[in-house]
């Protein structure tokens, strides 16, 4: 396996030798090392040899024909690739809004100097996934929580005797989020394999009607219909196609895919099989964050297994890669950019996937959850999934709650259930306002919390943070529009010059030197102009502070 | 399949298309301004500077990339879309280093052309002053970062044109930047050289010759008297009228 237990982000396993490096690629993509699987190369080279070496650009370069700036190009674009020689402990901090609301920074302060004389290495990053158990760390891969000013000095003096990650007490390891609210999707016993049973007799056309009148919407927050995209890329009539999971689950505040893939990773697997009959695809692409690489061996475990089963392997077969540490990676035309080894520039549509995605094939990219709730649709029929939830959006879903709750965690809800509902369930008491659907979402104030969860109401995204009277919402926008700016790609100019000219822009204003209007118009322009998803979203936080100001004005 | 006869509407006016031509691609054959300057009909379209946003269907696309369909209605004449490629060219000029009056390439610059063009009399965002990169390590080129707006002209040109693969956009966000592919990272030992269309190509000051910049005296530069939505965008040397 290319990644025992834990990820690339762990001190030198191996001394560096062009042989082993070429045996480890060679096993995995075989004899011909093209330049399509660049970003994979990276990542093991990192985990075995601890970095990536100059002997490992010109071996790479040399093996895939690729050029010295291509190389390059990808380790200034990948935050988690690293050229400098690996430290005794890489420890990425999460710094998302819970976090820092959380009490980061005094943990922090103490982290930096009590580790100074140390050989490891602290950065911040965004959420790893765990905001409903902060703090929370990555270190050496693994997922560290509940850090606390308490407890922060034996974190600290294990890294200092540097006691091997294997020894450390158990209670520092974090597990699956808790469960506070189980539904169809969480729950059903999913007997491995048994929803593929009946596949033999029915046709592409015929799986696809069926999660048609399931009304199946993409769980990944976007809310496109799943059926609609498979029924798209059954047209063509161009083989190969390609499914791709969105593993890649990057928007702050969101951890429910991580429950996914440590509980229902059959189900998962098989939603994927399920999606290769529906669109004849030969071949699939799990896409795992890098901060999720503590979960590798548990989802090559499950592909091995289904391999021995038969399910895999001979009409279709997926292969897991994992990310580098880039959240424009989630979306979808940036994620297949990636497993082809580039930068994860996202592409202009149109096309789309469905014609033109993944090398040019026919692709369908879907998120964990819903090839979780397609297995789920295709075990349980169409109409267990769709009497639950509001017309336009069927069903049940994940939702991940965290920040001022007596109970964080997740809840699966019936879609259109009203977010009052939730902050009952959750333990929310003097709530001054709610994000739903991660930085890139909306901000609910008191006098709009009877919202209902779905897409209608744009709400179709699982993050859910909260803030109760306590907290300073312009603290908030402030972490989200650093969020973006540091996570931008770069590429078109409204969302590249926009996320740094929005944090300038505020200052300005709360120097009284800036009308709020050149702020939304910035906002607007970034919505209307930026290729993707990521700059039209980004304005979000700054507006929905703009929009605070006016409310208490009025 | 062949769409001989197809045409669309830009700002009411019918554009004849090929298959596979952008809105741009067709309009600029026609003749038809649309401020750009990312796009070159030579090399594959990027679609990164935004300027050539129009309105089709009540949504807002790039013409570059956005493929021509039978009949649609484009708009790209208006006072809302000039407003928005004024803030972009704003945006451009806050988020680099630009000096016009001293910059080598003044009156023949793509970026200032569409500024005076747009009307843009101030920069209306906090400049960010940001600290860039030069190389002069080249013997006829000189890349001064400060000026770059990221357009990947010259990595599209260099791979398609030149055949050469000489530099590549790199970094993310706020930390994008050109990369020069050799082993020492520098331009002077990439293999391009002042005959390529890479040294051409540059819409702005960012690849500059070394020799004959000022060949040309300031005030009888192609954007000094004629705007740039007549003429089009055209290299230095380029004449008037002179096809890609």
């Amino acid at each position: 396996m290319l990644f025992e237990k834990v990820g690339p982000y762990t001190p030198r396993q191996a001394e560096w030798s062009p042989h082993q490096l070429e045996s480890l690629l060679i096993s995995r993509w075989g004899e011909n090392l093209g330049v399509e699987h660049l970003v994979q190369y990276l990542v093991v080279a990192q985990h075995h040899f601890g970095e990536i070496s100059s002997d490992t650009i010109s071996w790479l370069q040399q093996t895939t024909g690729c050029s010295q700036s291509h190389i390059q190009s990808l380790l200034d674009f990948y935050y988690f690739l690293r050229q400098e020689p690996a430290p005794s402990y890489m420890i990425y901090l999460a710094n998302n809004i819970i976090e820092q609301q959380a009490g980061l920074e005094p943990v922090y302060r103490t982290l930096q100097t009590k580790l100074k004389p140390s050989r490891a290495r602290l950065h911040l990053t965004s959420c790893i996934g765990l905001s409903d158990q902060p703090l929370s760390a990555l270190v050496n891969g693994h997922a560290i929580s509940r850090i606390n000013p308490a407890n922060v000095d034996e974190l600290c003096e294990l890294i200092l005797n540097e006691l091997p990650l294997q020894q450390w007490p158990q209670h520092w390891f974090a597990g699956p989020s808790q469960l506070r609210h189980p539904g169809p999707l969480t729950q059903f016993q999913y007997q491995p394999g048994s929803a593929l049973a009946q596949l033999e007799s029915l046709s592409s056309q015929q799986i696809i009607d069926r999660i048609q009148s399931s009304g199946l919407r993409g769980l990944g927050g976007a809310g496109f219909p799943t059926a609609h995209k498979w029924q798209h890329c059954l047209n063509q009539s161009t083989q190969p196609k390609f499914v791709i999971c969105n593993a890649d689950e990057g928007e702050p505040g969101t951890f429910k895919d991580r429950y996914y893939l440590m509980q229902k990773l059959d189900a998962m697997v098989d939603g994927m099989i399920i999606a290769a009959k529906a669109i004849q695809a030969s071949a699939g692409y799990i896409y795992l964050r890098a901060e999720y690489i503590n979960l590798y061996s548990q989802i090559e475990h499950c592909l091995q297994k289904k391999r021995a089963q038969g399910w895999l392997g001979k009409d279709f077969d997926v292969e897991l890669q994992l990310g580098a540490g880039a959240y424009v990676c989630g979306e979808e035309s940036a994620l297949m950019e990636s497993i082809e080894g580039k930068r994860g520039i996202p592409r202009s549509k149109p096309p789309y996937p469905g014609q033109c995605g993944l090398f040019g094939a026919p692709t369908i990219v879907n998120n964990v959850e819903t090839f979780v709730a397609a297995t789920y649709i295709m075990q349980q029929g169409s109409q267990h999934f769709s009497q639950r939830g509001t017309t336009q959006s069927k069903g049940s879903r994940l939702l991940s709650v965290s920040g001022d709750c007596k109970h964080p965690g997740l809840y699966e809800l019936a879609m259109g259930t009203p977010l009052t509902h939730l902050l009952d369930l959750c333990g929310a008491a003097n709530t001054q306002a709610v994000q739903v659907g991660g930085p890139s979402g909306h901000l609910y104030f008191q006098h709009e919390l009877d919202t209902a969860l779905d897409f209608e109401s744009h709400s179709g995204g699982s993050g859910i943070m909260i803030f109760n009277q306590e907290r300073d919402l312009t603290e908030v926008a402030q972490n989200f529009m650093a969020f973006f700016q540091h996570e931008c790609c770069g590429f078109c100019t409204p969302c590249r010059a926009g996320t740094q000219m929005q944090t300038a822009m505020l200052q300005q204003y709360q120097q009284g030197k800036r009308d709020s209007e050149d702020l939304i118009e910035l906002c607007d322009l970034m919505k209307t102009t930026s290729q993707c998803g990521l700059g039209k979203t980004a304005g979000n936080p700054l507006l929905n502070l703009l929009r605070m100001e006016t409310r208490d004005e009025q | 399949m062949n769409s001989k006869g197809s045409y669309f509407f830009l700002d009411g006016v019918r554009i004849p298309f090929s298959e596979g031509d952008s809105i741009l691609a067709a309009a600029q054959r026609e003749k038809h301004y649309i401020p750009h300057l990312c796009f070159h009909p030579s090399v594959s379209a990027h679609g990164s500077c935004r300027l050539c946003t129009v309105k089709l269907d009540g949504h807002w696309v790039a013409a570059c990339t956005q493929p021509a369909k039978p009949l649609i209605q484009v708009t790209s004449n208006s006072p809302e879309l000039d407003k928005k490629r004024l803030r972009l060219i704003q945006l451009l000029f806050a988020e680099g280093n630009h000096y016009c009056p001293s910059c080598e390439i003044s009156g023949n610059c793509q970026l200032q052309a569409l500024a005076y063009d747009l009307g843009m009399t101030h920069y209306h965002f906090p400049p960010l002053y940001p600290t860039r990169s030069q190389d002069g390590t080249h013997p006829d080129l000189f890349i001064d970062q400060d000026r770059c707006i990221y357009c990947g002209l010259c990595e599209r040109t260099s791979n398609q044109l030149d055949g050469k693969d000489t530099m590549a956009l790199s970094g993310r966000g706020p930390t994008t930047k050109l990369i020069f592919n050799s082993s020492s990272g520098e331009m002077g030992d990439t293999l391009a050289n002042s005959h390529d269309q890479l040294a051409h190509i540059c819409p702005v000051g960012c690849i500059l010759n070394k020799k004959g910049n000022y060949s040309v005296a300031i005030g009888q530069r192609h954007y000094d008297h004629t705007p740039i939505h007549v003429i089009g965008n055209l290299r230095p040397e380029q004449k008037n009228n002179e096809p890609d």
